[in-house]
């Protein structure tokens, strides 16, 4: 390594590529990683046998999260809403949902219990994306408002 | 993104320097693939950048970057 191994030597369009191709590599990185998480539940895979991708997925996920609400941004194409945010909350909960039946199948004695406690799963997880969900767009909208007030404070 | 015209005009103030694009990509410490980025209107580059390309060549932003150039 040089001794100017800081410094950046892309000029603005150079570093905007890179920023693009690095944006990029983190959806095909993330949307890899959860792909292999559910491949890996649906062929039976167990909780501690995926903890190692969860918890890199939960941390990148949770940086992505909370550095954008503490930058007041949400996406580049929609804005929070509560009917988008139920909507989120239904895939997660068709996503588990589909994950439970799967096992439901496989399991040959799978009895009322199991459906039930599968069931269960699919609430829960509805619920909980949509508590999620709802107490980010709270703090999205508080955020949005502090950073626009600073703004306009500071052009006056 | 509304998309940007070529930039006639800073070539034509390159041509008065008597500046290739390598020489006045160096002078403002960008690649010759974004300088001629720019004046192909490929690439919008930030207003620090512009000034720079401006004060290199002597003129004023409005001669360089100013709207007429969009119908170029």
């Amino acid at each position: 390594m040089t001794k100017n191994a800081k410094k950046n030597n892309l000029d603005e369009m150079q570093e905007q590529k890179m920023l693009k191709l690095e944006e990029c590599g983190f959806w095909i990185l993330f949307f890899a990683l959860a792909a292999a998480i559910l491949v890996q539940l649906l062929m039976g895979g167990t909780i501690r046998q995926i903890a190692g991708e969860a918890i890199v997925l939960l941390i990148g996920s949770a940086f992505y999260a909370f550095s954008s609400l503490r930058n007041g941004l949400w996406t580049r194409n929609a804005v929070p809403t509560r009917k988008g945010n139920v909507s989120a909350a239904i895939i997660a909960a068709l996503l588990v949902g589909v994950l439970n039946m799967v096992k439901l199948l496989k399991k040959p004695d799978a009895g009322t219990n199991d459906i039930l406690i599968a069931a269960a799963f699919v609430a829960a997880a509805f619920v909980i994306c949509y508590i999620v969900l709802e107490l980010f767009r709270f703090v999205y909208q508080n955020r949005r408002a502090k950073l626009d007030d600073v703004d306009e404070k500071t052009e006056g | 993104m509304v998309p940007i015209g070529r930039n006639l005009k800073i070539k034509a103030a390159r041509a008065e320097k008597d500046m290739t694009q390598k020489a006045l990509a160096e002078a403002v410490g960008i690649s010759r693939q974004t300088m001629n980025a720019i004046e192909q209107g490929e690439f919008n580059p930030t207003i620090r950048l512009c000034r720079a390309i401006c004060r290199v060549l002597g003129k004023s932003l409005d001669e360089l970057f100013g709207e007429e150039n969009e119908d170029d």
